[in-house]
């Protein structure tokens, strides 16, 4: 680590450590969220996985596995930010991981085990290839089928709440950005903010509904 | 159909959307601490935890700092960055009999912070410190003393 980043590092209060730190758990759980509704998986199951992402997050930086150039990046949170993403992506891969089935190899011409072992491999092969396979078309599929009840708890979550029925509505017009959802809805950025805030609310427990479904679904 | 409708996102992508959404507001740090606990995460203890190890490195810096100076200042030239210094104790340092030539270099390779006593062990050793009494063997796991001890020589 360069002198810099050490020297502000070791002049950082417990408070500014306390924001970074949970800023980081409110990244690493939003953007873990987000990855569920594109997978189907759950990378960060229960709080201790929030820690140790934000220890581990700390640990890079410290040791000098991630160099931070504060006069590069002078935003820390945004260098811790860009550490959790990658340890986050390491998780993700490490599910497709468990996913993969090593190609197989040829068989020769000469193989006793005779057409079964071509029929095989040809159908593997064509598996491997970059068009979709059917259970990949299934996945996506089911992802529609998740994000259209996703969005009808999430509707029946705000039914009492106008502003944020008018934010979702917006936003399936594909209107993504605070600042245009408060010039379409006459208001003030700010007050935007606060909408989002409550929708965030609803939005973690839809995903927790959204979840249980899925788990009472598989386990029947 | 309205027209509006028409252009509707798909209903996944609209989800994504709102999951990125809270991105771009500034939280204070109650409001972060309710979504967090909300999360089902205990925001005190997650804090807590966490600034215990930040505590911990931030003293492992002082220790590694300390040790990186004496081995500079032994080695002769203060300013000269790590991995020369490494270079040249292959060359020169290798003529000392009690020093192994793989082992120092293995371990100023493998510089970094959390591993300050193995520096602070070889530190001994480049210093001729290696019939040191029991006892100042001992002190050397307290920061302040081994670099206090090593600066007086």
């Amino acid at each position: 680590m360069n002198s810099k980043a050490e020297e502000i590092l070791r002049g950082m209060t417990d408070q500014e450590w306390e924001r970074i730190i949970l800023q980081l758990a409110k990244y690493a759980t939003r953007k873990s969220r987000k990855y569920f509704y594109r997978t189907g998986q759950d990378l960060l199951p229960n709080g201790d996985s929030v820690e140790s992402l934000a220890n581990q997050a700390i640990l890079k930086l410290y040791s000098g596995e991630r160099d931070w150039d504060p006069d590069k990046y002078p935003d820390l949170l945004i260098h811790l930010q860009g550490i959790v993403k990658s340890l986050l992506s390491h998780l993700a891969t490490s599910f497709d991981n468990l996913k993969l089935v090593a190609e197989p190899k040829e068989p020769k011409e000469e193989d006793s085990r005779g057409s079964a072992v071509r029929q095989d491999y040809e159908m593997a092969s064509w598996q491997s290839t970059g068009s979709k396979t059917p259970f990949e078309i299934l996945l996506d599929g089911e992802r529609q089928v998740i994000g259209s009840r996703a969005l009808e708890i999430l509707l029946i979550e705000c039914k009492d709440d106008g502003l944020l029925l008018g934010i979702i509505g917006l936003m399936q017009d594909g209107i993504k950005k605070p600042a245009a959802l408060a010039q379409i809805l006459g208001m003030q950025t700010k007050e935007v903010y606060v909408a989002i805030k409550r929708l965030e609310r609803k939005f973690i427990v839809t995903t927790e509904r959204v979840k249980e479904e899925l788990e009472m679904r598989s386990c029947a | 159909m309205t027209e509006a409708k028409k252009h509707r996102i798909a209903d996944m992508d609209a989800i994504e959307a709102i999951a990125e959404l809270s991105g771009e507001v500034d939280w204070t740090n109650d409001e972060l601490r309710d979504a967090i606990r909300q999360e089902g995460i205990d925001p005190d203890k997650l804090v807590k935890n966490v600034l215990l190890s930040v505590k911990a490195l931030n003293s492992n810096i002082d220790k590694f700092d300390l040790a990186r100076k004496h081995l500079e200042a032994i080695c002769g030239e203060s300013s000269e960055p790590i991995a020369p210094l490494e270079q040249r104790l292959d060359r020169t340092v290798g003529n000392k009999e009690h020093l192994r030539v793989e082992e120092c270099r293995k371990m100023l390779v493998a510089l970094k912070p959390l591993e300050y006593q193995t520096i602070l062990h070889m530190l001994r050793r480049l210093s001729g410190q290696h019939k040191a009494k029991k006892e100042d063997k001992n002190s050397l796991l307290v920061h302040e003393r081994p670099g206090r001890k090593l600066r007086d020589e």
